[in-house]
């Protein structure tokens, strides 16, 4: 038995691996596709760095006194700043703007005239800053937004000065901010210094890679044996398979081995793609400076957690391979098995999508139930709840899950075991009249 | 004992009736041929004897083995070659034995006698270890006629095994035939090429509309009939059915 069985799991490995349409579709494809990506995205990231790395700004000071002087000072001090004068081609964006050389400058910045006398009478006085757009990319919003943040920051420092000034001896930020509210969290009965949001933005971002990575894998094994199954089919060769002295059970188990292996092979090479392409993602608006090292605060997965975890996973593969062997077994070619095991994309993309974004708890109770039936909920719901041990969930749903899956192979079985593997198929025509051959 | 006793089998696909009871037996080391046009029933016959299909009355015993009670144990003792079966295209051709060879024997110089004699018996020289998806449909029957016979089975079904082939190919294939016949195997094959079957079968059974309508050897039902040929054979006993 183990003998044929590794006979038939290599012979679908060296199938499905030679086979130009997994080994371009589901191996080759996402390996090279993310990277990419990334590299595409690296350029962008590139592009939108070089964009703030050198800021021509053309300034008219129409003010005379010193504050203005004070806060060219201020912007000039920055590196990536180049201030010119542009007074001489004009003291209005109007007149300016039809003047040729304005477009050498990013940003042109127009300071009023009675700019340091409204902040010295404690009034607010505006600086105009104009970026031109041609093509509306980030690159071209970026200087424009980096000059307005440096006099944000002139500002405070004006704000700063002029309190101190007015009340010497106080403590300017105190002033400014008399009330402060520290946010804390109780995590498993310990006090943890992070506010409540910064954890479960962190809890957030496992609860949508998790069910992702969870969705290529079951999806890309329950396809890869839909496709094994029609190839028998479409080739011609499951006839001399069936009559082989090997028994069914074998050759069902040696099938969905045979994709797991393919698929865990898929899932490797659309993983480290994938990383790739965050890798460079990371570099550009990262949020990781808002991530939190879950296990400082108490929050990890045990050895257990990450056994129990496999179990759930493994037990949703088989379960979806094995109603893939029985969609695939209504086709008569790849094309048709790819369409119909299409079906499974449902049960599987409904409850990752949902507990991607709301915990099971916020869910009504309709949405529960249906979530709990549906045996590909569980990778999905196992992950949150082994980061906070709740074991008993994720041992209910192992063992329902466990006998979906055995109810799905005994019926995988069984129907490879009748004649229905070779004459079952999904047809549309009316019912024929008793005729005799 | 019989090789195959086949008695009063009928199958019924939904609303049409593919067998109406036919019955025969083939004799151990003979070969037998099931003749016909197309949509005869012969296919039909020769997989339920495979065990592929059920029948929906009558019994088919191969060797003394039920082919609905054991089925199992049928498959150990036959082997089917279906009409347009194929091999598994990224597969090299001796992959493909070797693969198949497995199924028969665990011992290692056993499994590489049964590869090797397989690899031979294909003919195929070099091009064994090509792709299969490169080969022609005649190297790749002939391939697939390895696979059936490499193990000398008991019984060697074989659907329309030189059909489509050139006459190269095809008179490699009946060689085989021939040549694992005397060595015992009994061979029970289909073909609606009846001056071939007339050359290479000991016994023909005439399948017409899911019935047996005449069986003897070749040259016993042309003189019966007083014809040049099997064909003319089948032509004067469907006029008389008709």
């Amino acid at each position: 038995m183990l003998d044929d069985l590794r006979n038939i799991v290599i012979k679908e490995v060296r199938e499905m691996m030679r086979d130009p349409r997994i080994l371009l579709g589901m191996i080759l494809v996402p390996l090279l596709m993310f990277p990419l990506m990334g590299l595409g995205m690296s350029a962008a990231t590139t592009s939108i760095k070089e964009s703030t790395e050198y800021i021509s700004v053309g300034y008219v000071n129409l003010d005379a006194g010193n504050t203005s002087i004070s806060l060219l000072v201020f912007v000039s001090q920055n590196k990536t700043i180049a201030l010119t004068n542009i007074t001489d081609i004009g003291t209005s964006i109007d007149k300016i703007i039809t003047q040729p050389n304005c477009t050498q400058y990013k940003v042109i910045m127009i300071i009023p005239a009675d700019f340091s006398y409204n902040i010295s009478t404690g009034n607010s006085s505006n600086i105009e800053l104009y970026a031109s757009l041609s093509n509306f990319g980030i690159s071209e919003g970026l200087p424009s937004t980096q000059v307005s943040s440096l006099i944000n920051t002139f500002s405070q420092i004006v704000l700063y000065q002029t309190l101190n000034a007015a009340c010497p001896g106080k403590n300017a930020s105190a002033m400014l901010n008399p009330v402060i509210a520290h946010e804390q969290s109780i995590v498993k009965g310990h006090v943890v210094n992070y506010s409540p949001m910064s954890i479960a933005n962190t809890m957030m971002m496992q609860s949508v890679m998790s069910p992702f990575v969870i969705m290529i894998v079951i999806i890309m094994a329950a396809q890869l044996v839909a496709m094994s199954v029609a190839m028998e089919k479409e080739n011609k060769t499951l006839e001399t398979l069936l009559t082989l002295p090997v028994s069914r059970m074998s050759i069902l188990a040696g099938k969905l081995s045979g994709g797991i292996v393919v698929a865990g092979i898929a899932c490797i090479t659309y993983m480290i793609g994938f990383s790739y392409y965050m890798d460079t993602l990371s570099g550009f608006g990262s949020n990781s400076a808002s991530s939190i090292p879950l296990a400082d605060i108490g929050i990890k997965m045990t050895a257990l957690g990450q056994v129990m975890l496999g179990i759930t996973l493994f037990l949703s593969i088989i379960a979806a391979m094995a109603i893939a062997v029985l969609l695939a077994a209504f086709t008569e070619d790849v094309r048709s098995a790819q369409s119909l095991a299409g079906i499974i994309y449902i049960p599987v993309f409904i409850p990752a999508f949902i507990l991607m974004f709301a915990p099971v708890e916020s869910l009504s109770t309709g949405v529960q139930a249906i979530i709990y039936a549906i045996p590909f909920s569980y990778p999905v719901l196992a992950v949150k709840a082994l980061y906070t041990a709740d074991y008993a969930l994720v041992t209910l749903g192992i063992i329902y899950q466990l006998v979906f899956s055995l109810v799905m192979v005994y019926l995988a079985a069984r129907f490879i075991n009748t004649e229905k593997i070779l004459t079952a198929k999904i047809t549309f025509k009316k019912k024929t009249e008793v005729k005799e051959l | 004992m019989a090789a195959v006793v086949v008695k009063d089998l009928a199958k019924k696909y939904k609303n049409v009736a593919a067998l109406n009871g036919i019955s025969f037996n083939v004799d151990p080391g003979e070969i037998f041929g099931l003749i016909g046009p197309n949509g005869a029933g012969k296919t039909t016959t020769l997989r339920i004897i495979s065990t592929l299909l059920k029948p929906t009355s009558g019994t088919a015993i191969v060797s003394g083995l039920n082919v609905l009670e054991k089925p199992e144990e049928v498959r150990k003792i036959i082997s089917y070659l279906p009409e347009e079966a194929g091999a598994y295209k990224n597969l090299s051709g001796r992959e493909y034995i070797a693969f198949m060879a497995h199924f028969h024997t665990k011992n290692p110089q056993e499994l590489k006698n049964l590869i090797s004699s397989g690899v031979q018996l294909a003919g195929l020289g070099e091009r064994i270890d090509s792709y299969i998806k490169e080969y022609s449909k005649g190297m790749k029957r002939r391939l697939l006629i390895a696979r059936a016979l490499m193990t000398s089975p008991k019984l060697a079904i074989l659907d329309e095994p030189t059909s489509g082939l050139d006459i190269n190919h095809a008179h490699y294939v009946r060689n085989i035939i021939q040549e694992y016949a005397k060595k015992g195997t009994t061979v029970l094959l289909s073909s609606h090429n009846m001056l071939e079957v007339e050359h290479i079968c000991d016994r023909v059974a005439l399948i017409n509309r899911g019935e047996v309508i005449e069986m003897d050897a070749p040259k016993i039902l042309m003189n019966k009939y007083n014809a040049k040929n099997l064909e003319d054979v089948f032509m004067e006993v469907t006029k008389n059915a008709r």
